[in-house]
């Protein structure tokens, strides 16, 4: 900014220009019209060259994140799951680590050297750690420079997409004082030795290339120096013809005179053109470093860092990937001309030249990894954001996506469909699928699947496929009865016989159960266990179709609803995203938090321009919805979801509900654990049946998805308005089950009409 | 009024730090005791030296005037123990701190809805929600917060 004042100073003082001698008139005046217009033209060619280095200062994509990896003690973790995140972070392994970014793997733990990594309410220490594991945990974590123990650190998040500026290229500015020595070294030494005392043309310099020229009869040298170099990136093409050599040494110095060596050899290295991924142009050292290295900058090796100055003569002629051998040689050749020019120890030359090229996987950031997740983002952002400022202010998104989450939801998606189609002899590719995970007490989405090869057709599912949710509603129905404690109970009488409803519009609806059968008499905690339809649209209308409506939107489903008696049976189409803030409710004690995938948005200086801070709301009375998180560990223990006992260790508690459509169109499962909440869906986009109920199909990879995900076990933490029913036995699915404690609402305790003794069962047959 | 308010919260905030340790936490994934009731999870502070830390970064935090960042840190604590009444107390209690008054009566509800055996937590607790129904100019919730700390313990 300093410098811009100080160059509108000079610019004025430039333009009083004085003709002392006076000649004839006519030549006075034509004299007068050729240095107004040089004097024009240059002034216009100032201004260009100004607004362009001005400008091209803020044009940086912006940059999306995980949520930071958190480290702490008693963190389930083994050590090979650290280790795989140390490289998705491009961590190097070095024997002890002596800088940022590197680890070591000892016998005691990992020893790491983090990298300092600014968040919204500043600076992370970056100081070595080492971490051990015992019994699948972090045990310990120290301070490996003060030796002291830390509870509680994390390390920084992974890159997950950028959002790029109109021109489609990548940027990675770095600050002319974090750039390494080595480099500015290597870039002076190889494309311009006089750059510290040229006044931005190098006249040996040019009259070396221009012998040179004349002896091959062609222009061939460029004896550009860098000032020049950075005027051809701003403006020109490759073409090469005198008119523009021309206007490129005028530009040249006129921005020496405007900006400091350091202010042109920063841009320089910002600037500069290195190479091409797909449609986007790598440009700057910055973006090179991650492109070809995956790592920030200055954590190159000096013989990397020579690698990139050798690209600048000929980002694709040398391009590492695809000509190493070209790469290695003009690599080398850098390392000499350094080693020539005093920059670097002979000796010390000779070891770098015999090092590998040393590259890192190629990394595409238009194919984001997890496009579904940052299309959620997108919409997000762009409520409260115009797409200009996202693809141009070099923004820093933190997201609350957990990558390790999120690909071990991949994961278990690619492998358990593939999985169930084959069980069923079904064509390969059919089924499709949706899923996320949220963390229950905040909101926060931490994994999402769009469709079993995520967005690859840009249908994202889990946003978009509206589709009849069935049974998956039903708790919401119970949770509406239970709020009325003088009326119903867990251990309340219902009628699970046929039933005939009018529809608002006339039609009569006569509902049926899944297995084509009455029930007659059971508890409500049976209804809904074993998801009975008659017994819940009975129940359903005792209450009225409008009062199950208030229970949806309170638990977070926005729009207008129709009251049709069908959506007691799930007629209500739902996307998953919807489905999982309902849920999210009902998990939480009866507190909404709105689902969320952005937490904090920082400027590119690092200031908070948003902060997204845990916000609930009460939004279903506590009390019933703690009967109701009751009933739904009772369908995994005992009722639909009761084959996850056979995947989970004995135990766990888990909450859940199956949800099926007609003819299996849609298969869904909604549970949580203490943590999370797993929404999944299985079915086919043309709406075509499928041989899947709830249980078999969407369960099945719920299942999948929960157990990588070391589940916590639900703990049913009641109010001191709770009481427990001790020791009775109900009549359940035409037996007679014990039940050591059942909970109700303090002074409406159940009645005994359904209770057929009491236990005289080991309890533990019944209860894990 | 500031100052009151100030002396409150110190109060408040001094009703819960620097007890750690005081009940072993529940084992995660242990057997289910159904007997007597539902797990409760206790309730005089935290084992996890994890969510130990957190809170006394919070509370640093909070003495040198960055609540939000004390609000991070316990948010965080609140994360790794979600079942823990006395995180969500601390929490309720932070955001009168950020003159957040609505978010600070509703995290207290949380709260007490965690609660099964500690009166004195739960009356924190409405002390809490006292102070900020009344920040909300709403007296007459007000009045019933009070009336529910004036509440004699009901020994169960």
């Amino acid at each position: 900014m300093s410098s811009k004042k100080r160059g509108k100073k000079t610019g004025s003082r430039r333009r009083t220009r004085t003709v002392r001698s006076i000649p004839l008139l006519w030549l006075f005046q034509l004299a007068c019209i050729l240095v107004l217009t040089a004097a024009g033209y240059v002034l216009w060619l100032d201004h260009r060259i100004t607004t362009e280095f001005e400008g091209r200062r803020w044009s940086l994509p912006a940059l999306v994140y995980s949520r930071p990896y958190d480290l702490y003690i008693g963190r389930p973790l083994d050590r090979s799951d650290l280790e795989r995140e140390l490289q998705s972070l491009n961590y190097r392994r070095v024997a002890a680590p002596a800088g940022h970014g590197q680890y070591h793997a000892g016998a005691a733990g990992l020893d790491i050297f983090p990298r300092p990594f600014t968040y919204w309410n500043g600076k992370s220490p970056a100081d070595p750690i080492r971490v051990e594991f015992a019994d699948g945990r972090i045990s310990r974590i120290t301070d490996s420079r003060t030796g002291g123990l830390l509870a509680v650190t994390r390390l920084e998040p992974r890159l997950i997409g950028k959002i790029y500026p109109r021109q489609n290229e990548d940027r990675v500015l770095v600050r002319y004082d974090d750039v390494p020595q080595f480099l500015k070294n290597a870039i002076v030494a190889v494309e311009d030795r006089h750059f510290f005392t040229h006044p931005g043309i190098d006249v040996r310099g040019m009259a070396r290339a221009l012998l040179a020229d004349i002896r091959a009869g062609a222009l061939v040298q460029g004896g550009s120096t860098l000032t020049q170099q950075l005027v051809k990136n701003f403006f020109f093409s490759r073409e090469r013809s005198f008119v523009r050599k021309a206007n490129e040494i005028l530009m040249a110095l006129l921005l020496e005179r405007r900006y400091s060596k350091r202010e042109i050899l920063a841009a320089y290295i910002n600037e500069v053109y290195l190479g091409q991924n797909g449609a986007r142009g790598i440009h700057g050292f910055g973006t090179a470093a991650e492109f070809y290295f995956g790592k920030p900058l200055n954590e190159l090796a000096p013989e990397q860092l020579a690698l990139l100055v050798g690209l600048v003569r000929g980002a694709s002629y040398y391009n590492p990937r695809s000509h190493p051998g070209r790469a290695l040689a003009r690599r080398n050749l850098v390392l000499r001309e350094m080693a020539g020019q005093g920059y670097l120890d002979r000796g010390r030359a000779q070891q770098l030249q015999s090092r590998p090229l040393g590259l890192g996987r190629k990394r595409g950031w238009s194919q984001t990894p997890y496009p579904a997740f940052l299309d959620l983002i997108r919409r997000e952002l762009l409520r409260d954001y115009r797409m200009e400022d996202l693809r141009s202010k070099g923004l820093r998104i933190f997201t609350t996506l957990d990558p390790v989450r999120q690909e071990a939801v991949q994961h278990a998606v690619r492998r358990r469909l593939n999985q169930l189609e084959q069980q069923r002899h079904l064509p390969h590719g059919q089924l499709e699928t949706a899923a996320l995970a949220v963390d229950v007490s905040n909101g926060e989405v931490m994994a999402l699947m769009g469709g079993r090869h995520d967005v690859i057709d840009g249908f994202n599912r889990a946003l978009e496929a509206r589709r009849p949710v069935g049974s998956l509603i039903k708790p919401f129905i119970y949770l509406t009865a239970l709020e009325q404690p003088d009326s119903y109970n867990l251990l309340s009488r219902l009628d699970d016989s046929a039933v005939t409803v009018r529809e608002p519009d006339g039609k009569k609806w006569t509902p049926d159960n899944y297995e084509h059968e009455e029930h007659g008499p059971v508890t409500l905690l049976e209804a809904l266990t074993r998801s009975y339809n008659l017994a819940t649209v009975r129940l359903g209308m005792q209450l009225g179709v409008d009062k199950v409506i208030a229970t949806l939107h309170a638990a977070g489903l926005e729009g207008n609803i129709d009251p049709y008696p069908s959506l007691l049976l799930g007629s209500l189409e739902l996307t998953p995203l919807q489905v999982a803030q309902i849920y999210q409710t009902l998990a939480n004690g009866g507190y909404r938090a709105p689902l969320k995938t952005i937490k904090d948005v920082l400027d590119r200086d690092g200031r908070p321009l948003q902060r997204k801070q845990l916000e609930v709301q009460q939004a279903l009375p506590p009390d019933a919805d703690f009967l109701t998180q009751y009933l739904l560990t009772k369908v995994v223990a005992d009722g639909t979801g009761r084959e996850l006992r056979n995947v989970f260790p004995a135990g766990l508690r888990l909450a859940g509900k199956t949800g099926t459509t007609n003819d299996s169109r849609d298969s869904w499962f909604a549970g949580f654990d203490d943590h999370n909440l797993v929404v999944t869906w299985l079915g086919r986009d043309d709406d075509k049946p499928t041989p899947f109920t709830g249980a078999s199909g969407a369960m099945q990879l719920w299942a999948a998805i929960m157990q990588q995900g070391h589940p916590h076990s639900l703990q049913l933490v009641d109010s001191d308005r709770i009481d427990w029913t001790r020791d009775v036995a109900v009549h359940y699915a035409d037996k007679c089950l014990p039940l050591d404690a059942v909970p109700y609402i303090k002074g409406h305790p159940p009645g005994t009409g359904m209770l057929c003794g009491h236990s005289w069962f080991n309890p533990g047959e019944w209860f894990r | 009024m500031r100052r009151v308010l100030t002396i409150l919260l110190t109060l408040l905030l001094a009703g819960c730090a620097g007890t750690p340790g005081r009940a072993p936490a529940p084992a995660r994934e242990g057997p289910v005791q159904e007997r007597g009731g539902a797990t409760q999870p206790e309730q005089g502070g935290a084992e996890n030296p994890a969510v130990i830390a957190l809170l006394n970064s919070a509370e640093r935090d909070r003495a040198v005037g960055r609540p939000d960042s004390a609000a991070a840190m316990l948010e965080q604590a609140v994360n790794l123990e979600p079942k823990n009444a006395r995180l969500w107390y601390r929490l309720a209690a932070l955001r009168l701190e950020q003159e957040n008054w609505q978010q600070a009566a509703v995290l207290a509800h949380k709260s007490i809805s965690l609660i099964r055996n500690d009166a004195a937590l739960k009356r924190r607790n409405w002390r809490v929600i006292a102070e900020a129904q009344r920040r909300l100019g709403n007296s007459a919730a007000a009045a019933a917060a009070e009336a529910e700390i004036e509440k004699p313990v009901n020994s169960k």
